[in-house]
């Protein structure tokens, strides 16, 4: 599986850099290190939002990623511990009242809370929220919830303060992260399981190949959408479906001879 | 697809639960049975089971519970599709939506987005809601039948919130009113107790072993299914069953052959209410839902026909199930109790 980091602070950055040896790709902004990557995506939605979309475009294997989104956190002054780190089960958006749910499938050792995103940092209201608050995890979710299917989103947030800081600037960041970096490591090692990568039949370059067979013979949007269902059909109780190469070989010169070799292609796919 | 990846958290680990559910004696029995389970607050159960993007085999690795509130309507007419075994006043309703098994030939893949349960727990309104249909019912004369294991096999869950036992208790004063529990669970003992009644109809489904153990995921084997349906004939309760859908592949007749011999000699046929044989049938929509998905199951991957938006096998292996299913049993089953869905 590939694990896309992402962290609000460079600071919050820092220790899953130093952990996991990664290193700046100048040209993506990102940080990485084989399977493991990292974006630094700014405080705030609009700032991860706008983050987000400058790598959906990237060559990134979207169907074998897991989102980790760690940072630090808010948390109730009775219900929570400074330098915790908690498991996130429940996301909910202060500004537009829309709800997340990330699915926890995977065993692991980390506690479970909900968490509030919101506009503004909190310094003076804590009583507001139950659960944690953050200012990027509804916006990470609902970015991405296109590309990653609900159990590839793990929330993991550090409690740094009850919201009643009013100098940001005491809180080590560096250190609290740091302190759950084995943690965070074990989550890794627990999620990494082709169990939980997208479930396709036909590889991309298969699609792709498929496609042109069709542009080559002219095929009717038909013949196309058979061709690929039979296709699908013959990998799953055959394997390869490499062996279409010979049918394509050569461009028909009529119609009566594209729909004669597709018959032929179909006979053989159905077999 | 055999729960065997240890990594995965364990069914119920997580209890999503409506507000509104809160007060509800279900809702507390089942989070008492669950009491290690994470709790997880929420306002409506489709912002939960409907979300966009789940993938629902990988959610049978970890079934999480959803407790909620349904809302009216608490009781539907049968559709075409759904077998109405002769009754004029044919309704089904949903006390639970998904199930426990994972039947690779199962529509609830097609039909639902996630394989999480949902347990509606204001049993009082669905009650109510029949009693008021029993009265308006548009065949008067006769009993109104009710299916409640449609989208779920309710017994199944038997161990875990006795939902099954409510309903027979409840029908017990209502004189018009039939049950039909449809059902592949072994779990029949644990309603043993209750006193039979002419009023409910047991289902069973019933597949060779080959069948039970490539298709029929996480369901009791054939012989404790067997065992069940034997206890509850002995006891005296009314029992059909189900070759539905007869799974066609090399030799399934061999197979079939040698599961309908094996129900000759263990079960008793003079009291087997009545038997009903279908192939695999499915919607479009939802066959083409679920291949799209790519299960780990071949069936989804075979040449079938298309007839009337509904995806099934050929008419000629159509006509070979028939055919083995009457010369079989015509010398143990009246013919006229012998009902094909084909």
């Amino acid at each position: 599986m590939n694990f896309l980091f992402l962290t609000a602070l460079k600071v919050e950055a820092t220790p899953i850099i130093k952990r996991f040896n990664l290193e700046k790709d100048l040209k993506t902004q990102l940080f990485i290190n084989n399977n493991i990557s990292l974006l630094i995506t700014g405080v705030g939605k609009h700032k991860t939002k706008f983050r987000l979309k400058s790598i959906i475009d990237l060559k990134i294997n979207w169907d074998e990623t897991i989102i980790i989104n760690v940072g630090i956190a808010g948390g109730e002054k009775n219900k929570t511990n400074i330098g915790s780190i908690y498991l996130i089960n429940k996301i909910i958006d202060e500004e537009t009242g829309k709800i997340f749910f990330p699915d926890i499938l995977i065993k692991n050792n980390l506690k479970e809370i909900s968490l509030t995103t919101v506009i503004n940092s909190v310094s003076d209201d804590s009583f507001n929220y139950t659960g944690l608050v953050d200012m990027e995890a509804s916006a990470i979710f609902e970015s991405l919830s296109s590309y990653i299917p609900c159990h590839r989103f793990i929330f993991l947030k550090i409690v740094s303060d009850y919201m009643d800081i009013k100098d940001w600037k005491s809180i080590n960041v560096c250190s609290l992260i740091h302190e759950q970096i084995e943690n965070i490591l074990k989550i890794v090692n627990y999620y990494n399981n082709k169990n939980l990568s997208n479930r396709i039949i036909l590889e991309k370059s298969e699609i792709k190949l498929l496609k042109k067979y069709s542009k080559k013979f002219q095929l009717t949007k038909t013949q196309s959408l058979q061709l690929t269902r039979l296709s699908e059909n013959y990998k799953k109780n055959n394997a390869e479906i490499n062996v279409l190469k010979n049918y394509f070989k050569r461009s028909p010169t009529s119609k009566q001879e594209r729909n004669k070799v597709f018959d032929k292609i179909r006979q053989y796919l159905s077999s | 697809m055999i729960k065997s990846d240890n990594t995965f958290l364990p069914d119920f680990s997580h209890i999503y639960v409506e507000s509104d559910a809160k007060k509800y004696n279900l809702t507390r029995e089942c989070l008492d049975r669950f009491s290690k389970a994470n709790i997880i607050e929420i306002s409506d159960y489709k912002s939960f089971f409907n979300r966009n993007n789940q993938d629902f085999q990988t959610q049978k690795n970890s079934i999480k519970l959803i407790l909620a509130v349904k809302k009216p309507p608490f009781i539907y007419k049968g559709t075409d599709i759904l077998q109405d075994g002769g009754f004029r006043n044919f309704y089904y309703n949903t006390p639970i939506l998904n199930c426990l098994y994972n039947c690779d030939y199962c529509f609830l893949q097609g039909m639902y987005s996630s394989a999480n349960i949902v347990i509606f727990v204001n049993q009082k309104d669905m009650e109510n809601a029949v009693e008021k249909e029993l009265s308006i019912r548009p065949y008067p004369n006769d009993p109104l039948m009710l299916s409640i294991s449609y989208n779920t096999d309710l017994m199944a869950f038997e161990n875990i919130l006795p939902i099954t036992r409510s309903w027979i208790n409840f029908s017990k004063n209502k004189s018009d009113l039939r049950l039909e529990v449809r059902t592949k669970s072994a779990l029949f003992n644990s309603l043993s107790d209750l006193t039979p009644s002419e009023k409910i109809l047991f289902s069973w489904t019933l597949s060779p072993e080959r069948v039970v153990t490539n298709n029929e995921f996480n369901t009791p084997t054939l012989e404790r299914r067997i065992s069940a349906i034997s206890l509850a004939i002995k006891k005296g309760w009314k029992v059909r069953l189900c070759f539905d859908p007869v799974i066609i592949y090399d030799n399934w007749e061999k197979d079939y052959g040698e599961l309908l011999n094996k129900i000759i000699i263990l079960l008793d046929c003079n009291n087997i209410y009545d038997i009903t044989v279908g192939v695999f049938r499915m919607g479009q929509d939802y066959f083409q839902r679920i291949r799209k998905s790519n299960p780990d199951s071949l069936e989804y991957y075979k040449d079938y026909v298309e007839e009337n938006k509904i995806v099934t096998v050929s008419q000629d292996d159509r006509d070979r199930v028939k055919t083995l299913f009457a010369n079989k049993l015509k010398d143990y089953i009246a013919d006229d109790k012998i009902h094909f869905w084909i």
